[in-house]
């Protein structure tokens, strides 16, 4: 029960922190009547986090913005977005293709680990280029 | 101009005016310096010459860099496109080639972007990454260095150490470079 308080708890902050257009960032959606950037990794770690929540536009209009980011140049913001929305395939068609060019992308990218200094890079650019259906740590499963 | 200002300046003028006055006549002692610790450059536009203009610059303050590593920490916050919130990638680029030029043995630039968690993403949308990877100018991602334990001389703040990147205590010379803006929370 404290589980399941703490999960909700956790969602509903989650939401009341959401931009007005979709996505997140590290902090405030709106300040002083100014509605901030989202972020990429905040945004897809907001979206694993959210699976269950599909149904809200605010999700939905999240994991739109997000699928439109998979051109990024960077392989931890990337890595990210094919990790968030590996858990949405099933719910809408245009996922599975735009994560396969994410792969594709990632992959072209090259991390070498010996000149990627970030840990943190590697590791998750492993786990989004491991085999599709392979254990996703940050998977919520429905 | 409005009246308070008006007589806002009348003041401030006539203190000028006074101070002067009292310098001329020996009672007021003169602490400036022989050679100012500040200047200013002019250039119209990033576009410009700012390698030569940068180096110019520093000549006048004969810093000794020669065989020095000096590590450049610009202001990186993160990239949002029209808003200058970032040091000039091209000054940043600018002033790595200038100490280069003035005889440093290595010029790096380091930031710990403060909104981001991406680095790379913040370089590569704002232009920095590009900029230096063209001048070939290495970049330290100050939030992900190697960090070392350094002891405080003093305990005002209740700490006795702080952990800091390894890349600025292994620099011999550490530059400053702030942008200068309004913070979005005091309006625009």
């Amino acid at each position: 029960m404290e589980v399941e308080n703490r999960l909700r708890l956790g969602a509903e902050m989650l939401l009341d922190r959401a931009c007005p257009e979709g996505g997140w960032n590290a902090g405030d959606a709106v300040v002083y009547g100014v509605p901030l950037r989202p972020h990429i990794d905040a945004t897809a770690l907001a979206l694993a986090a959210l699976r269950l929540h599909y149904r809200l536009p605010i999700v939905r209009n999240s994991l739109t913005w997000i699928l439109d980011r998979i051109e990024c140049p960077s392989a931890y913001s990337l890595a990210w977005v094919i990790l968030a929305a590996a858990a949405y395939k099933d719910v809408r068609a245009d996922v599975s293709p735009a994560i396969d060019i994410a792969r594709n992308r990632l992959a072209a990218l090259g991390i070498d680990p010996k000149t990627v200094e970030d840990t943190s890079t590697i590791a998750l650019a492993a786990l989004a280029l491991g085999p599709d259906g392979a254990n996703n740590p940050f998977e919520v499963k429905v | 101009m409005s009246r308070r200002i008006f007589g806002g300046s009348l003041v401030a003028g006539t203190g000028v005016l006074a101070v002067r006055r009292l310098r001329s006549t020996g009672f007021v002692q003169d602490r400036r310096k022989p050679q100012s610790r500040v200047a200013i450059l002019h250039e119209d536009s990033y576009s410009g010459p700012l390698d030569s203009t940068l180096i110019e610059g520093i000549r006048l303050f004969d810093p000794n860099v020669r065989g020095k590593t000096v590590l450049l920490k610009p202001n990186l916050v993160e990239y949002i496109p029209g808003a200058e919130v970032d040091t000039n990638p091209r000054l940043v680029g600018a002033a790595a080639s200038a100490f280069l030029a003035l005889g440093a043995k290595t010029a790096l630039v380091g930031e710990g972007p403060g909104h981001q968690r991406d680095t790379v993403l913040v370089l590569a949308e704002g232009g920095l990454g590009a900029e230096l990877r063209e001048r070939r100018i290495r970049f330290v991602d100050l939030n992900r260095d190697e960090i070392r334990k350094v002891p405080l001389q003093t305990s005002f703040t209740g700490l006795d150490c702080l952990w800091l990147p390894r890349t600025v205590l292994t620099s011999d010379f550490i530059v400053l470079m702030p942008k200068v803006k309004t913070h979005h929370w005091g309006g625009p």
